[in-house]
């Protein structure tokens, strides 16, 4: 795949991020001192993951993007949390979206979802339905059990049948 | 249907579903149980939180004489549903942690379905306050997929519309700084300004608040004659108007004290953070996305990068008011040299650009918003990721807070200026 | 029978003075809606009644309409107390407000003391509010209210003290017929009258004082737990206060009902008495009217900032204040 004209594209393994993005960040040639980005990306049920960094620096003009990859199977990656304050709640959500674990970070936990959620929204292979009838609250809320659905109740008539078939159901 | 149909009231219906539902769960039909307690969890159990992090451990275990107020997702002051536990000693905080997700809409998921021109819609809600940016960086990331440029009036159309929103967004952050901190005019002062704004911007895309402006290729509608006359007189008031709002604020003695040395960022912090945007140049920091990496039209304005020194709360009031007087400078140049042409390149209705992956940062009004698109020659991106500068701005705030009293964490917060919908996404 | 005709009238002047209360505060409220719309460039209330005149009285019924509801575990009696001591704090001390001569409702030879003593009670009431609430925002809420409070009873007080001591009297009436002769006292006692605004402001928790309910943080301090009519009473109570210091404002150094001009600056009578209810009224409204200006205008101030200025600022101000007063008074034998 092509990549824009103004970005510079490297491509490492996933556990070699830190000494990269700390050469990038503290060498003066390259100075790499801004992290405009830490994203994670999915490339599908059977195939890896990825955690891309995008840096800027004032000695070059173009942006870098850093493509670090990352297994599927064992999701670990260290964490640039010590090079960059700032990249804690980035890494938050790439745990809690894609369920890629940063080791060493202080904070691993969810951000966005609630923090029983039990799976990782953005992954290519999340489908919400079974993921509801999993949780924990399966059982008491009906919409997420299709076997509760009193159908009746879609009906036009109105009256003292809806309770009786309330009741009658089990 | 009978002539007399009884509508049975909503109460007997609810316990008639809860009873079923209790039967189903297995459990007796009627609760014994203390009104509060939610029905069938007595056979699914509480759900299981994951162990303790070490931050968490940090925050959460009290000392002696702390206590963890919770200024919870309905604040009366607030930017968005956010929830912040903070503990405190007396009215001193010693740490804060922000817990988000309470309008989290899954946008960079649902993006993944949406086709290229769809997306621009969906994004609009995210920094629901500069929404022109919102839909900017899309646009760019999805004009360099598909590999074409818009036409130079469409540049200048763009740049126009988020200058324009710049100086509302501004504005309205100056109105909750105040807000925040009791005083009830500025806010209103900063809507009169946002209502021209809006009144003009809904001349041209139709919308007062959520603009679906943007195209790929373009903008969708060219400049008519009440936009124009719209933005005639705004701009013959518009220095009046921020006049007016600044003197309730800059020398205002109370304003001052309660914002000169709170919140110092210093720049190295701020960078460290991953702070950006008029935040970032309030610490001193000469950091624009325009002048950094130029971007649209912006290589042919002429700005200057400004900066305060100071990095602490007023820094950052003043650095946005001097960017107000920064956009409506940028918005002059830009009426001058607007060319003719059409607005929109000649894009099909669903674009399929080929497999390639592009990145395109902006300057929002809120700092360094960017987006990460791949596409993969589909109708629908497959990968949609937008960077939003709230949602890191925020990690300054447990930085910044402890040691300071209750009071100034909503000021300092305020003067963040942080918009859910970004930091939530 | 004159015991008879003096507990008479006395039960009469105090009557007046409880409904007195509710228009003022009526009155009061109208002019901070009217006047904050204005500073904000809006309408205000246009509807209810020409002007919108009547709009802060139906705010007053609907305030009665409204669910009355007491938190399961608070204290009950407790709970239910302390509007009523902040309502009667209110309507207490405006027993002694010098409204035109002849006018007073209690003529005290120690006015002065019995009014800044009864104010103190609106700061239990307050206390009392938040530790009855069962709610750990509103106990703070009123901690801080009586914090501020209490520390700004000293300067108010102290910087009366000048005053009296010039007039030689305690008694408000006395006051302005000193003034009557002297000249008003804004002229004797400057620093004096800067301290009394400010403390009074923090004492009536208006903003930029206003921390107690500082509704961008804790809610509504201690009164977020009250609906309803007992809600109503504390806002009330507010309100009456503002008119209190104002018109205590006004007559203690302003001249109380004495027109500006000395041609005539009092009538007798009942003529008198109508003039100088008039001239009071309008110095009283014109400080309501500054005070809701300074609340359109200021943020809030913090409250260490708060509490800084009236101990390191106002206290030894006032304290000097009364220092030099009672040095020139001795020495020029005023």
């Amino acid at each position: 795949m092509w990549t824009d004209e103004d970005t510079v594209e490297v491509s490492i393994s996933g556990d070699r991020n830190v000494a990269v993005l700390q050469v990038l960040r503290d060498d003066p040639e390259l100075n790499f001192f801004f992290l405009a980005d830490a994203a994670a990306v999915d490339y599908g049920p059977t195939e890896h993951f990825e955690v891309v960094y995008h840096l800027y620096s004032d000695r070059h003009p173009a942006w870098l993007r850093v493509r670090a990859r990352v297994n599927r199977a064992d999701p670990h990656v260290p964490t640039i949390t010590g090079l960059w304050e700032g990249a804690m709640f980035h890494e938050r959500e790439m745990y809690d979206m894609m369920g890629i674990l940063f080791d060493g970070n202080r904070d691993l936990r969810r951000i966005y979802m609630s923090p029983d959620y039990r799976s990782f929204p953005q992954r290519k292979d999340f489908l919400l339905p079974d993921d509801a009838a999993d949780s924990s609250a399966a059982g008491v809320r009906p919409l997420e059990r299709p076997e509760t659905w009193d159908l009746s109740r879609l009906s036009d008539e109105l009256g003292p049948g809806v309770l009786a078939n309330a009741e009658g159901e089990s | 249907m009978t002539s007399e149909v009884k509508i049975p009231d909503p109460i007997d219906l609810d316990r008639a579903e809860e009873a079923r539902l209790r039967r189903v769960a297995g459990l007796a039909a009627q609760r014994t149980t203390p009104a509060g307690e939610y029905a069938g969890f007595e056979s699914v159990g509480l759900p299981e939180l994951p162990p303790q992090t070490e931050r968490e451990r940090q925050v959460y275990t009290l000392e002696e004489g702390e206590m963890l107020v919770n200024m919870g997702p309905q604040h009366p002051s607030t930017h968005g549903v956010m929830r912040l536990v903070v503990k405190v000693r007396g009215e001193v905080v010693t740490d804060i942690d922000p817990v988000l997700g309470y309008l989290h809409r899954g946008i960079e998921k649902l993006c993944e379905e949406a086709t290229y021109t769809t997306v621009l819609t969906y994004v609009d809600p995210m920094d629901y306050l500069s929404t022109m940016h919102n839909e900017h960086a899309p646009a760019i990331a999805f004009e360099k997929l598909y590999g074409i440029t818009p036409p130079r009036r469409a540049e200048y159309i763009r740049a126009l519309v988020v200058e324009l929103n710049r100086i509302f967004s501004h504005s309205l952050m100056m109105g909750f700084l105040a807000l925040d901190m009791g005083g009830i005019t500025p806010i209103l002062y900063g809507f009169i300004n946002r209502d021209e704004i809006v009144d003009m911007l809904s001349a041209i895309s139709g919308q007062r608040m959520l603009f679906n402006f943007f195209r790929v290729g373009g903008v969708n509608w060219d400049t008519n004659d009440e936009f124009l006359s719209r933005l005639g007189t705004w701009r013959g008031n518009v220095l009046k108007n921020v006049e007016m709002s600044e003197r309730v604020m800059t020398d205002n003695e109370v304003f001052r004290a309660r914002t000169i040395g709170m919140g110092t960022l210093s720049g190295k912090d701020a960078i460290a953070l991953g702070v950006s945007g008029p935040n970032l140049r309030a610490s001193g920091v000469a950091f624009d996305v325009r002048k950094a990496h130029p971007y649209s039209i912006y290589p042919e304005l002429e700005f200057e990068v400004i900066t305060q020194a100071g990095g602490d709360s007023n820094a950052r009031y003043l650095q946005r008011l001097a960017e107000v007087k920064q956009s409506i400078h940028l918005i002059d140049q830009i009426i001058d040299k607007m060319p003719h042409g059409p607005v929109q390149a000649q894009v099909p209705g669903i674009i399929r650009p080929k497999p390639g992956r592009a990145y395109a940062a902006i300057e929002s009004p809120r700092g360094l918003y960017s987006v990460y698109a791949i596409s993969d020659g589909g109708p629908t991106p497959y990968r949609f990721r937008m960077r939003d500068p709230s949602f890191v701005s925020l990690q300054a705030i447990p930085k910044l807070m402890p040691g300071r009293l209750i009071a100034d964490t909503m000021a300092v917060m305020a003067s963040f200026d942080p918009v859910m919908g970004g930091v939530d996404k | 029978m004159d015991l008879l005709l003096g507990v008479l009238r006395f039960l009469l002047a105090t009557t007046l003075i409880l409904l007195l209360t509710v228009p003022t505060a009526f009155v009061v409220i109208q002019m901070e809606l009217k006047i904050i719309a204005g500073a904000q460039l809006r309408y205000g209330p246009n509807r209810v009644g020409p002007w919108g005149m009547f709009q802060s009285t139906i705010h007053g019924f609907k305030v009665l309409a409204k669910e009355d509801h007491i938190p399961d575990q608070a204290d009950r009696a407790t709970f239910t107390l302390a509007p009523w001591m902040v309502y009667m704090a209110a309507a207490m001390s405006m027993l002694v407000i010098p409204f035109a001569p002849g006018a007073i409702a209690a003529d005290f030879n120690i006015g002065i003391v019995y009014f800044f003593a009864v104010l103190g009670l609106s700061v239990v009431g307050l206390l009392v509010a938040g530790w009855a609430s069962y709610n750990k925002y509103s106990l703070l809420g009123g901690l801080r209210s009586a914090a501020q409070m209490v520390s700004y009873e000293i300067p108010l007080t102290l910087s009366v003290v000048g005053a009296v001591v010039l007039a030689g009297t305690l008694n408000f009436r006395e006051v302005i017929e000193w003034q009557l002769e002297h000249g008003w006292m804004l002229i004797w006692q400057p620093v004096g009258l800067a301290i009394f605004y400010i403390a009074s402001l923090a004492e009536i928790n208006r903003t930029p004082f206003d921390m107690v309910e500082a509704d961008s943080e804790l809610v509504a301090g201690p009164f977020t737990e009250y609906s309803g009519m007992r809600f109503g009473f504390f806002f009330f109570a507010e309100y009456v206060a503002l008119f209190i210091m104002s018109g205590i404002m006004a007559a203690l150094f302003f001249g109380g009902w004495l027109a500006p001009w000395p041609f005539p600056a009092q009538l007798d009578g009942f003529v008198g008495t109508l003039y100088g209810v008039v001239w009071f009224f309008i110095k009283t409204y014109l400080f309501v009217a500054l005070a809701v200006l300074l609340r359109v205008t200021l943020v809030r101030v913090r409250v260490d900032q708060l509490m800084g200025a009236a101990w390191k600022v106002l206290l030894p101000l006032a304290m000097v204040n009364l220092l030099v007063t009672a040095a020139v008074v001795v020495v020029f034998k005023l």
